[in-house]
């Protein structure tokens, strides 16, 4: 039984080591993704069904997305592998507000509301 | 490079089971257990969805329960990683087998470890090092 807690101890350390190290890896410094003119960017590409959806989503909510189509895109970096990405940029260029694929859906009115404060 | 694309949540749940299975094999030092799960992901990668056991249970158990659009990715990079996935708990099965405790158990850990990470924040190694390679 004591083995057996240890086993799971080793187990948590693994599965955390593992979180820690891409959470480090995730936040190191790099250069900026695209120079982002600030409001809501929308990467889309071929093949994206929720695309259409998330922009029409954020529409209704008052703010016309700018559609940028990934494929055209030089990132640094590993590839962006769900779509759609929906950020919303502020006036210095940073990133405030990220959502990928459904989670873009479903916060489509908080992406826009945060869109809008900056404009206010 | 095929253009079959596949459900985002199945190579998750997939993972997702991988990581339990392992890490209940670990826990309770059963390696048949890892074995069991390099068999399954080997039926899937070389039979296809009919035969993945993990893809059929998601089917059944956990899509109905979604609503809303199916978001899909491309099917190769999940599964390359599925095929690293059945080589290296097939790897582990054989040195668990022969005796090799250490080494068998530090390779299901390493799988442990990325099916997790997969799984609950979709960073998937092996399907980078499929785009790094093909890409």
């Amino acid at each position: 039984m004591e083995l057996q807690l240890v086993r799971l101890l080793i187990l948590a350390l693994v599965g955390g080591g593992a979180w820690l190290g891409v959470a480090i890896w995730q936040r190191r410094r790099g250069p900026a993704m695209l120079p982002l003119p600030a409001g809501v960017t929308l990467f889309t590409g071929p093949g994206c069904r929720l695309c259409g959806p998330v922009a029409d989503a954020i529409r209704r909510a008052g703010v016309e997305p700018r559609l940028a189509e990934i494929g055209s895109l030089d990132l640094p970096g590993p590839p962006i592998r769900s779509l759609p990405v929906a950020v919303v940029v502020d006036g210095t260029g940073a990133v405030i507000m990220r959502r990928v694929g459904r989670a873009a859906l479903e916060d489509a009115t908080a992406i826009a509301e945060r869109s809008m404060a900056l404009e206010a | 490079m095929s253009t079959t694309r596949v459900d985002v949540n199945v190579p998750r749940f997939n993972q997702a089971m991988v990581a339990l299975l392992v890490g209940i094999a670990f826990v309770l030092q059963w390696w048949p257990l890892v074995a069991a799960t390099a068999v399954v992901l080997g039926a899937t990668r070389f039979g296809g969805p009919r035969w993945g056991a993990f893809t059929r249970a998601y089917g059944r158990l956990i899509r109905p329960l979604l609503a809303g659009p199916i978001e899909t990715e491309p099917a190769d990079p999940p599964r390359f990683a599925q095929l690293l996935g059945f080589l290296f708990l097939t790897g582990s099965s054989v040195l668990l087998l022969a005796g090799f405790s250490v080494a068998g158990w530090l390779i299901a850990l390493g799988v442990f470890a990325l099916g997790l990470l997969a799984a609950t924040t979709q960073i998937c190694v092996g399907c980078i090092i499929f785009q790094r390679v093909t890409g």
